[in-house]
């Protein structure tokens, strides 16, 4: 069993990699079946298409 | 600009540990290999390639947890490989991502329906801040009722009033959107903002009908049962980011690691503790991908299809990718494609997300040129299919030109009736020897 100490701990590191994504663009955990996940990450795309049209998002450098 | 090397790091030696500690097959494979040194990962190309074949059996299970959930490959060549996914890792998973996700986060929820892919066993939950309902388009009855649920107005507190988002698997999706255009529904009808699907890669022509139908821009995912995560198409690179508990490799024929936006062998490890009853380190994907240049920062990886349908010579040099003839193969109207969901009686093309019925041979191979034949199904006249044929086989040409190939590519492409080729699925090889 894993404590909710080391939970904590690693969406820290998960919100933390978040942080600073100008683009939104969160590759968002699913399995291929994950129906809540799909639905979540379609969400995530949705936003940053039409943040996109809306032109309010910062293109960052690409590398 | 994400790092998500920090959570992959952090997590990567214990998942290495708890491989060789609780299974068996890794314990094996890893027996006499410094595995205590991969720490990073970098490190990760010192642990050998795990082949699907070595893969799922009896000594791969660890032992010490319980099953939790049972899900199973698509097995479209034959027995599916049951994947089992135990108590502690939906545990951890629904944890995990009841805090990271906030799944009450938005307001009203928004609605999603959802077709999943039902050969695939169990879905994983995972906590999200989006209403999901599932459906179907596997017979007239359920399709009708996808296409209420899409007109359906809900008036319950706190929840959006209309469904936004369609998900679920390729062919679910294209069946559901076919059978839109047949029933000359306008999209303005609806309220779907994004559509979202997984299966294999979206080829230029469904792209094209999927967006135009929509009027959005659709969302490609690449997943895999037996992979716990795996990556999304990002709107602006046009490639696909791996979520975080996966980490990717791209390597070539001898299992080095590929040069930047060379093709190679798509090579996936999944994080401990997201997978624990099947560890998989360093899995052969069975697929091809190549490293993209990046809008947003992240890694970005084009995937190129399936190993089994690229023409490789014999030195392992790729001369034509799945996801190049299939693209090339799907924008003649005249070539036959396998169907779906045939007995609905609802939609006008059953073969609409189907796979091009085709064959390859290499008649010939010497240090000078290589003779290759692609034997192509037609639906109608073979007579009228010539032309497009001839065009077909100058874009393969030019696509092989593009590799500079040191030999002489001598390519013919020939139509043949419908019926004619044995099927052809995801995993079976599209070129042999003759």
């Amino acid at each position: 069993m894993i404590s909710d100490a080391r939970i904590a701990e690693l969406v820290e590191l998960y919100k933390a990699a978040r942080e600073g994504d100008d683009t939104a663009l969160i590759p968002l955990a699913e399995s291929a079946m994950s129906q809540y996940a799909i639905a979540e990450a379609a969400l995530v795309q949705m936003e940053v298409h039409s943040r996109l049209l809306r032109g309010s998002m910062n293109m960052p450098s690409g590398n | 600009m994400p790092n998500w090397d920090a959570l992959r790091n952090e997590l990567l030696a214990e998942t290495v540990q708890q491989a060789v500690s609780e299974s068996p097959l890794f314990a094996d494979l890893y027996r006499g290999l410094d595995w205590r040194a991969v720490e990073r990962v970098e490190d990760l190309p010192v642990l050998p390639i795990l082949t699907r074949e070595a893969s799922f059996g009896g000594n791969h299970l660890v032992r010490s947890l319980q099953v939790g959930a049972v899900q199973f490959t698509s097995g479209s060549t034959g027995q599916p490989k049951v994947i089992y996914r135990s108590r502690q890792e939906l545990d951890f998973i629904a944890r995990f991502f009841g805090e990271a996700n906030s799944p009450h986060s938005r307001h009203p929820t928004p609605l999603a329906v959802h077709l999943p892919p039902m050969q695939h066993g169990v879905s994983t939950p995972i906590p999200g801040s989006v209403l999901s309902i599932p459906s179907s388009v596997a017979s007239d009855g359920l399709l009708t009722h996808t296409i209420q649920l899409l007109h359906n107005t809900f008036s319950a507190p706190d929840i959006a009033e209309r469904v936004s988002l369609l998900s679920g698997g390729q062919t679910e999706v294209v069946t559901l959107t076919q059978a839109l255009l047949d029933l000359g529904i306008h999209r303005n009808e609806l309220a779907v903002e994004s559509v979202h699907m997984t299966g294999r890669s979206l080829t230029s022509r469904l792209r094209s009908i999927l967006e135009e139908y929509w009027g959005v821009q659709v969302v490609d995912r690449f997943s895999m049962a037996e992979v716990f995560g795996g990556a999304t198409w990002c709107v602006l690179c046009r490639a696909f980011h791996f979520d975080p508990m996966i980490i990717p490799e791209i390597v070539d024929s001898n299992g080095n690691p590929s040069p930047a936006c060379v093709i190679g062998r798509l090579i996936l490890s999944c994080l401990n503790p997201f997978v624990q009853m099947l560890p998989l380190l360093r899995y052969d994907s069975g697929d091809l991908a190549r490293g993209s240049a990046t809008v947003c920062g992240q890694m970005a990886f084009e995937h190129m299809g399936r190993e089994a349908h690229a023409l490789v010579d014999g030195k392992g040099t790729i001369l034509l990718t799945g996801l190049e003839i299939e693209d090339e193969l799907d924008k003649y109207p005249n070539v036959a494609r396998s169907s779906h969901f045939e007995e609905l009686k609802l939609v006008s093309d059953h073969t609409i997300g189907g796979r091009a019925a085709c064959r390859g041979r290499i008649l010939k191979s010497d240090g000078k040129s290589l003779d290759l034949l692609l034997e192509v199904e037609v639906k109608n006249s073979l007579a009228g299919s010539k032309e497009a044929l001839m065009s077909l086989q100058r874009s393969l040409m030019e696509a092989m030109l593009l590799k500079d190939y040191e030999r002489r590519v001598n390519l013919t492409v020939v139509p043949v009736e419908r019926g004619t080729l044995p099927p052809r699925y995801k995993r079976s090889r599209l070129w042999s020897w003759s």
